[in-house]
């Protein structure tokens, strides 16, 4: 009995998609090691199943819930095993189900002064395959990239039970060129002609295998003594806009960069005064950050010392998670990429999106995200401002109101050319570069990880919203 | 005024499942499974609403259970920026569900009838106990409330210390310290009821209340200024549903000696690792007192996670291997068998936890009596 309640709970996530079928369900698996999750994957072949392949569940996209589609689940929330952490030469070889909290505490434990760099809001939770797999970032993204700029190595095992190794090119910075490792040679040779490379894992949500064991970059934290702390607080949207683009154009290394573009809450907005951003950067840059905000006007920038900081920090992490004063939140849609000229045009673009929320019967609530930040599409490094948003629920919900919003959101977002993570719109991007490499790869892979994500349609997508 | 169904509906829509409560769940890290998790506990709550027809009455009984594999320790609700109270769902579940476990049937009778979760003669609380004290104290029977005394100060012991061995060793100090202080003191005997908490933890909350209406009038009458007690269970039932008169100060035994005393003739000079309990410090926010009160007696506090022994939420009645589990975790991560060292507490139900566990450990009112020097060499 306790393995049907298994099946249906495993079934929780963040996203908006948790209405699962728990009889879709048919097998858990949480493995602790190599060999069980080889059984895991044996049962799936054996029984002819499919395999979703789940983390943390802290993800919006989704993606591992597999749908309401007959599948084996298979939790990697017990594979946390730090296989080793070189100091010296700055790399740690971890299982996939570890997070980034967890890693930085043991790392931290030899080395106060070291870290793994990628911190998004959910790092107490997220596991790095998790993350890898929609190519999360976080606060310091701009600086340090996201997941996959800190990954050199991936070992992922397919439904045959080989081992695929992805390594980066030693000395090489880019992620697309790759040196790929398999026991089945013919497997090898055609996932190296197809140039498989650690960008295509990136954002992949789980359909090109099950990944075991990731080697990421750790390096020395910024001396304390040697960061700023500014906060900077904006007139109007398009002010706002125009502090990232100007950020953004003089290239200055924030180590931290967060923003809170409109909040409807009183706790938030009167604690905060949106819209404003929160940075931390090196003292060295005081000067080039003066010069750069004195030139934009209705702004006002406020130095602050490290623990009025850190409350902002705190709000801002804390605010992804909050409901209204009166009624509840849903995430319609993750991260808006809004970037280029579209910066400076930032109070057209947000009063855009809130009138397609509210047109579906949604109240805007709190946007927020990391700014300046950059993210990857196709083979590209975009930059700008991953927007985050929360909306308030109408009180008449269905799946069917949800994803008529969440549809009319993304033929917005095409409209205006605000580019969404690729990890966070993959029911719709039918077409896309990112869709045809990954049907591509699963020919040659196979077509047994998460397939609902190649083929779903919006309809069965409607009848998960919960 | 809404319905006690209305409350869990609108906890169950605050939560966004973000899962910020799985891995800091304690019985999450003893089983591994996310069904134990509370994220996952809701999860099933918020899918059978959306699809009734995939839930049976068997699988409500195995998810009851789940519910009662819980230590209440309320890390959970601390971490959850979306403001669900889980405990406050996981009780109102309870409530319907006691049944599926004898031995919590046999604590709500022994309540019922005796008043003491042990079902012991309720009379019997002040008894073995005090008579240890006889050769110190020759009139400490005068100390046992009667109707029409009264006193500043009212020690409110708990079924647990009453009745426990032991807990003798700390009562007798308390006693000893607040004689030393020369303080107007009761203890209430057979009069002493229940504080209700062990029921709150079944959602049992109207049998509770009937306790507390009698608890409540024996202070009134005693005329107590203050209401003392060891126990974080007890603190919690007294401050938050006993309806005292706001006058009255309520006041875990670290806060009460803590404000009294403001030296000690001897300092220990010893490091001790000190274990929070989470009904103390979460619940009733007691968190500096028995830091400050160690420090003052020269202790040096060795801080450790906040976590859960294992030791709440009825865990080790409902499933003491879970709660061993918990506690052999929390035995590991802080090293306590592989150092030189012991824990310091002040909760009599933690402290019996890691004492069966092989970990030696003292309430920090054992520490206080020898800082005072009022222990016999």
């Amino acid at each position: 009995m306790m393995d049907k309640l298994n099946r249906i709970i495993i079934g929780s996530n963040a996203s908006i998609f948790q209405k699962i079928d728990p009889d879709s369900n048919v097998e858990v698996f949480v493995p602790t090691n190599e060999d069980e999750i080889k059984t895991a994957i044996t049962y799936a072949r054996e029984n002819k199943l499919p395999i979703t392949t789940k983390g943390g569940g802290s993800g919006l996209s989704g993606a591992c819930t597999g749908a309401s589609r007959k599948k084996v689940v298979i939790s990697t929330m017990r594979l946390k095993k730090v296989h080793e952490i070189n100091f010296e030469k700055g790399f740690a070889i971890v299982e996939s189900g570890i997070t980034p909290d967890e890693l930085n505490e043991i790392i931290q434990k030899s080395k106060p002064n070291w870290k793994f760099f990628v911190a998004p809001s959910s790092r107490d939770i997220a596991t790095l395959g998790g993350i890898l797999s929609t190519d999360g970032g976080g606060n310091d993204a701009w600086l340090a990239g996201t997941m996959v700029d800190n990954v050199l190595a991936v070992e992922m095992i397919d439904y045959n039970n080989n081992t695929i190794t992805i390594e980066r090119e030693k000395g090489e910075k880019s992620n697309l060129k790759a040196k790929i490792t398999c026991d089945n040679k013919n497997l090898e040779k055609k996932l190296q002609e197809m140039n498989f490379s650690l960008l295509d894992i990136s954002g992949s949500h789980g359909v090109l295998g099950f990944i075991l064991k990731i080697k990421v970059e750790i390096k020395t934290l910024p001396t304390e003594n040697e960061l700023s702390y500014t906060l900077v607080h904006a007139e109007n949207l398009n002010a706002f806009g125009k502090v990232i683009y100007d950020l953004i154009e003089n290239n200055i290394p924030l180590s931290y960069g967060e923003s809170i573009v409109e909040a409807r809450h009183p706790d938030i907005s009167g604690k905060t005064n949106p819209p404003m951003f929160i940075f931390e950067y090196p003292t060295k840059y005081d000067e080039k950050m003066k010069s750069i905000l004195d030139k934009i006007d209705d702004i006002k920038s406020t130095k602050v010392d490290k623990e009025k900081f850190a409350i902002m920090k705190d709000i801002r992490v804390k605010m992804a998670k909050r409901n209204p004063p009166e009624g509840y939140q849903i995430a319609l849609f993750e991260g808006y990429g809004i970037y280029g000229e579209n910066l400076l045009r930032f109070e057209e673009i947000i009063n855009t999106i809130n009138k397609t929320i509210r047109n579906h019967t949604f109240e805007p609530f709190i946007k927020f995200g990391h700014a300046p930040s950059l993210w990857h599409v196709g083979n590209e490094k975009i930059k700008g401002i991953i927007m985050h948003s929360r909306e308030k629920r109408p009180e008449k919900l269905t799946g069917e109101i949800v994803f008529n919003a969440i549809l009319a959101l993304v033929e917005t977002c095409e409209k205006l050319d605000i580019t969404p993570k690729p990890e966070h719109k993959w029911p719709y991007t039918r077409g896309s570069e990112k869709h045809k490499r990954l049907v591509s790869l699963t020919e040659v892979l196979g077509k047994e990880f998460n397939t609902f994500l190649l083929d779903c349609s919006s309809e069965e997508l409607a009848q998960l919203v919960l | 005024m809404n319905s006690k169904t209305d409350i869990v509906d609108e906890l169950l829509k605050k939560c966004v499942q973000c899962g910020s409560c799985v891995l800091l769940c304690p019985i999450y890290r003893a089983t591994g499974q996310e069904t134990f998790s509370p994220r996952g506990k809701l999860y099933y709550l918020k899918l059978k609403e959306a699809m009734p027809e995939k839930f049976d009455d068997e699988l409500a009984k195995e998810f009851a259970k789940t519910i009662f594999t819980c230590a209440f320790c309320g890390r959970c609700v601390e971490s959850c920026s979306s403001e669900v109270d889980l405990t406050e769902i996981f009780r109102d579940i309870r409530r319907d569900s006691v049944e599926l476990f004898p031995a919590l049937e046999q604590i709500e009778e022994n309540i019922s009838e005796e008043m003491n979760v042990y079902g012991l003669d309720n009379e019997m609380r002040a008894e073995s106990w005090t008579m240890e004290l006889y050769d110190d104290f020759p009139d400490i029977d005068d100390r046992i409330y009667n109707e029409g005394m009264t006193a500043d100060t009212i020690l409110f012991v708990g079924c647990l210390m009453s009745f426990r061995s032991r807990h003798t060793n700390v009562l007798k100090s308390t006693i000893k310290i607040l004689e030393h202080l020369n303080e107007d003191y009761l203890i209430l005997g057979g009069e002493e009821y229940c504080c209700g908490h062990p029921l709150d933890l079944l959602g049992k909350v109207e049998e509770a209340d009937k306790l507390r209406a009698h608890n409540t009038e024996i202070f009134h009458n005693s005329k107590a200024k203050t209401i003392i007690t060891d126990c974080p269970g007890c603190l919690e039932a007294l401050r938050e549903h006993h309806k005292i008169d706001p006058s009255v100060r309520i006041l875990h035994f670290s806060e009460y000696f803590d404000e009294k005393i403001t030296d000690v003739p001897k300092k220990l000079n010893i490091k001790l690792k000190y274990h929070d309990p989470c009904e103390l410090f979460r619940n009733n926010k007691v968190n500096e007192a028995p830091r400050s009160l160690m420090r003052k007696m020269g202790i040096e506090v060795i801080e450790m996670e906040p976590s859960c022994c294992g030791g709440g939420g009825m865990l080790r009645v409902t499933d003491g291997k879970i709660a061993q589990v918990v506690m052999d975790q929390r035995i590991e991560k802080e090293k306590l068998k592989e150092e030189d060292t012991c824990v310091v507490t002040c909760c009599p139900s933690c402290l019996e936890q890691f004492e069966q566990s092989g970990v030696t450990t003292w309430d920090i009112i054992e520490y206080l009596v020898k800082a005072l020097e009022l222990e016999e060499e």
